[in-house]
This record gives C-alpha cells, sequence and structure tokens, in this order.
C-alpha cells in the first residue's frame, strides 16, 4: 500500500476529538501533549500519514505571523 | 473564544479580493491581527449551518491561487475557504465574472439563501453591470472597505464572548 500524506488545517478542537476517538501514533510522542494543550479554538496544520497505519507527523501553530507571513510570500 | 453562529450570508471570493485586496491590505497593515485570512478561517471554522464551506471560491480560482502564490499551501487556503468542485456545469465557463455569478445564485438554493460576491472596487462595477446578475435579489457584490466590514462584523459575531 503506498502512504498517502493528508495535510489539514483545523481548529485543535477537531483534533482532539480525532485523537480521542480512534488509534493514531505520531511520530514524536509530545505531538500529543502540544494537540491536548492548545486551546480548542486555535488552529493548527497537522500532517498525518494515512497507510497500513495512521501516524501524525508533523503539528505546527498557525497563528497572525504564521499567517501573513504565508500570503506575503514567505 | 469563538463561538458557533448561523450567519445571514454566504461569501464567495474572486480572484482579485484575494491577489489584489488581501494581499496588499496584509502588506499595508502587518501589525493587524488577527489578518483577514485568519478572521476569514474563524467564520470558516464557526458557521453553524457550513462548517467549512461557508467561504466559497470557485475550484479554478483556488487553484490559480495556488499557482500564482506559491507559498500558500493547499491546507491553509482550504481552511478559510472552500472550493466547489463538485459544480462541473458551472466550473466549465471560463470567464470569471459570469462564472462567480452563478455560483452565487447557486449557493442560494440552500440556507441563508443570500449570497455576497465579494470583490475588488475595479472589479465591482463588472459584476453589477453583467446580465446574469441584473435582476437577481438574493445576491449582491461588495469591495473594499465595504468588504472588509462585512468580514469584520461577522468576526466579531463569532468572537462575542
Amino acid at each position: 500500500m503506498v502512504d498517502t500524506i493528508i495535510d489539514v488545517v483545523d481548529v485543535a478542537k477537531t483534533f482532539k476529538d480525532t485523537i480521542s476517538r480512534t488509534t493514531v501514533a505520531f511520530k514524536d510522542p509530545s505531538f500529543r501533549s502540544k494537540i491536548n494543550d492548545t486551546d480548542d479554538n486555535a488552529f493548527l496544520r497537522v500532517k498525518k500519514k494515512i497507510g497500513s497505519a495512521t501516524t501524525i507527523i508533523s503539528v505546527d501553530d498557525i497563528n497572525d505571523d504564521y499567517v501573513n507571513k504565508i500570503v506575503l510570500g514567505g | 473564544m469563538p463561538i458557533k453562529r448561523v450567519f445571514p450570508i454566504r461569501l464567495i471570493f474572486d480572484y482579485d479580493f484575494y491577489a489584489k485586496f488581501m494581499v496588499n491590505h496584509t502588506k499595508d497593515n502587518p501589525q493587524e491581527k488577527p489578518s483577514i485570512l485568519t478572521k476569514l478561517m474563524y467564520i470558516n471554522a464557526n458557521s453553524m449551518q457550513h462548517p467549512r464551506r461557508h467561504n466559497v471560491m470557485s475550484q479554478k480560482t483556488f487553484d490559480k491561487i495556488l499557482n500564482n502564490h506559491t507559498t500558500m499551501y493547499k491546507s491553509l487556503l482550504r481552511s478559510s475557504f472552500y472550493p466547489r468542485e463538485n459544480v462541473t456545469e458551472i466550473e466549465l465557463i471560463d470567464d470569471e465574472i459570469e462564472r462567480n455569478i452563478k455560483h452565487a445564485i447557486d449557493l442560494t438554493s440552500e440556507d441563508p439563501r443570500q449570497t455576497i460576491i465579494l470583490t475588488t472596487p475595479e472589479k465591482e462595477e463588472t459584476y453589477s453591470t453583467n446580465p446574469h446578475y441584473i435582476g437577481i435579489k438574493e445576491i449582491d457584490v461588495r469591495s473594499g472597505n465595504e468588504a472588509l466590514e462585512l468580514i469584520n462584523s461577522f468576526w466579531t459575531d463569532c468572537s462575542e464572548r
């Protein structure tokens, strides 16, 4: 099976609900506490690898400085 | 803490709103927080009727932004704008003005049955004089500060504590 990378930006609560409902592995175990410690309404960027097992491979905070940098061309 | 809201109007955005108005506004107001894109993210996430689908774009517009703004990544753009990918007959229209007007009209078949097209002041008249637009009461066009005020009012509405 070919691994698929899913890249999604959403509110932290959505990710918290997902990780509480499903068995998901974390490439870095600290990602779990990072997601759980984030305010429910803050935005996170989560990349997941979907294959024989789902693994969260990165978690980034989406704040205004980050957004402005992306909008203005990095 | 942002709260879920039933917004009275669905929003549809054209290419120039993003590439000219929003990018220039961000450039001119780097300290403004939240930024327009962040406010749109919250509006999209907190729409009770259309979560993650409240702010709409033509799929062609969405793809054009990604092609022309190489630092923007799909998941960030998607968090603020929903690309209407399954409306094939409308997406086949080459003219962006006609395509957006028809998307706006199509969206009025769902609640809240009112759609506003957000664009630039330079493009506003092109929409309002288009024969596909004239006489349709359920859609409207806003640009510049009026567009900003609309976004700010929705943002304020869903961020009231």
